[in-house]
């Protein structure tokens, strides 16, 4: 046991003291670093983790409605249907598309004209210069052509015993039952307008016009990846592996370098304290 | 005009030039005014269902669209108007049979961007006659054209479902006798 004397001095290699310069602007570096990469390692790690139990939190199967997302993932843009009331149900086309309710019927780029149902239950969806037959199951019965019609198509509706009226430049006229036949003059019919379509029916249209939903999981992948950012996502996530790669082996350097020191001190400070 | 005004102004036009539209040949109500002596008969309708569809779909090897088609038929002669996808826009194409046989085949409308030469006579003439065999084939070949392949391939397939058609109306009426 020492009498409380203090410790002798240390040499250079053993004393405890300030790092050396160039040590010190790595300390420096290494806490910028650090702070530098802490949001996108957060980043990585919590959607690692989600993405870890993407399945058992059904990100898989959520699909991302925000519309600036699926702007930004370059899904187009969904224009408000036309849509047109037939009966118990809706015709509506998309700008590229004619649907009975949510089911597509036909790729058309031609808007409707209007709609009517006819006492066979069938639908008549006409355009200017056709008109389309549909089941109520929305099969395309028949697509009648110009060549079959009194004109070029402006409107159209049904009389009360059903049958097809159309307005042409001509005039109008009324079909026969087997719209085989027009018969010339005015018609007391029901004409077809445009409706607003319902919220939901918009919506199912949208999500068909859309394809496949973008999930939930894939934007976390791409969140994850960095490719959400577009082509330099990907580099900026590898700036930050490598820093963190970096911060971590520099982190064992320093740990090492301290620990060796710190060890030293400690047994000439043990020897001094406990002689032999 | 600077060059690059110049480059401006061209792709600028370029890129507010319509879509290709649909080039009309022969108007289809022209088409039947033509081959009925200008009297065209009332239309009549085809059911594609059960047997006839299974034919007409093995022929354009997808499926038959409608349930049914119209035709214009007078004694032994029938007129069709029947559409198939070229590449990727529907040909509109006329078909008059007579006593089983192509007796005239019409571009009527076309919308693809190329192979609009199926329009000509010298490639149309080539159907004029044919018939079709036990197999639904033609009974001759038809030359192609080079750059044209699939336009030509529609039109084959369109006189094909035809005289089919022509041959489903002929036994329906035979059986109505």
């Amino acid at each position: 046991m020492n009498d409380g004397r203090l410790p002798p001095m240390l040499d250079a290699d053993t004393r405890l003291r300030r790092p050396r310069a160039g040590l010190q602007r790595l300390i420096v570096w290494h806490r910028r670093l650090g702070i530098a990469a802490a949001l996108l390692v957060l980043l990585l790690a919590v959607t690692g983790l989600l993405l870890n139990h993407a399945n058992r939190l059904g990100l898989d199967q959520t699909e991302v409605s925000a519309n600036w997302l699926l702007r930004w993932y370059g899904y187009p843009p969904v224009q408000a249907p036309l849509a047109f009331r037939a009966g118990e149900h809706w015709v509506a086309w998309s700008g590229t598309r004619l649907y009975l309710d949510a089911q597509p019927v036909i790729p058309t780029d031609a808007a409707p004209a209007g709609t009517a149902v006819l006492s066979d239950g069938l639908m008549a969806v006409a355009f200017a210069d056709a008109l389309l037959l549909l089941s109520p199951q929305g099969e395309v019965v028949e697509r009648i052509g110009s060549e079959s019609l009194p004109g070029t198509l402006l409107r159209v509706g049904h009389t009360g015993d059903g049958r097809l009226a159309v307005t042409t430049g001509a005039g109008e006229f009324v079909a026969d039952r087997d719209l085989l036949g027009w018969r010339a003059g005015p018609a007391a019919a029901q004409w077809s307008q445009p409706q607003a379509a319902p919220a939901e029916l918009g919506e199912a249209l949208a999500r068909a016009e859309r394809g496949p939903g973008l999930t939930a999981e894939r934007v976390l992948l791409d969140l994850h990846s960095g490719r959400l950012l577009g082509a330099w996502g990907p580099w900026l996530m590898d700036a930050a592996a490598l820093a963190f790669i970096a911060m971590a082996v520099t982190g064992i350097v320093f740990w090492w370098k301290r620990r060796r020191r710190v060890r030293a001190y400690l047994r000439i400070d043990d020897d001094w304290r406990n002689p032999r | 005009m600077k060059p690059l005004s110049t480059l401006f102004a061209v792709l600028l036009s370029l890129a507010c030039m319509p879509a290709p539209a649909a080039d009309v040949y022969l108007a289809p109500e022209k088409f039947l005014a033509q081959n009925f002596e200008g009297k065209v008969p009332e239309p009549a309708v085809l059911w594609i269902t059960g047997d006839t569809r299974k034919q007409v779909e093995s022929i354009l090897g997808h499926s038959a669209g409608s349930l049914r088609l119209r035709y214009w038929a007078r004694g032994p002669r029938t007129a069709w108007i029947l559409e198939e996808i070229g590449k990727t826009e529907p040909i509109t194409t006329g078909i008059v049979v007579d006593n089983g046989a192509i007796a005239r085949i019409d571009v009527l409308i076309y919308r693809e961007s190329r192979g609009w030469e199926v329009r000509y006579p010298f490639f149309t003439d080539q159907f004029r006659g044919a018939t079709l065999t036990e197999l639904n084939q033609l009974d001759r070949n038809i030359n192609g054209i080079s750059g044209a392949t699939l336009s030509v391939r529609a039109l084959t397939k369109l006189s094909q479902v035809a005289l089919l058609l022509h041959d489903k109306v002929a036994s329906e009426k035979r059986a109505a006798r």
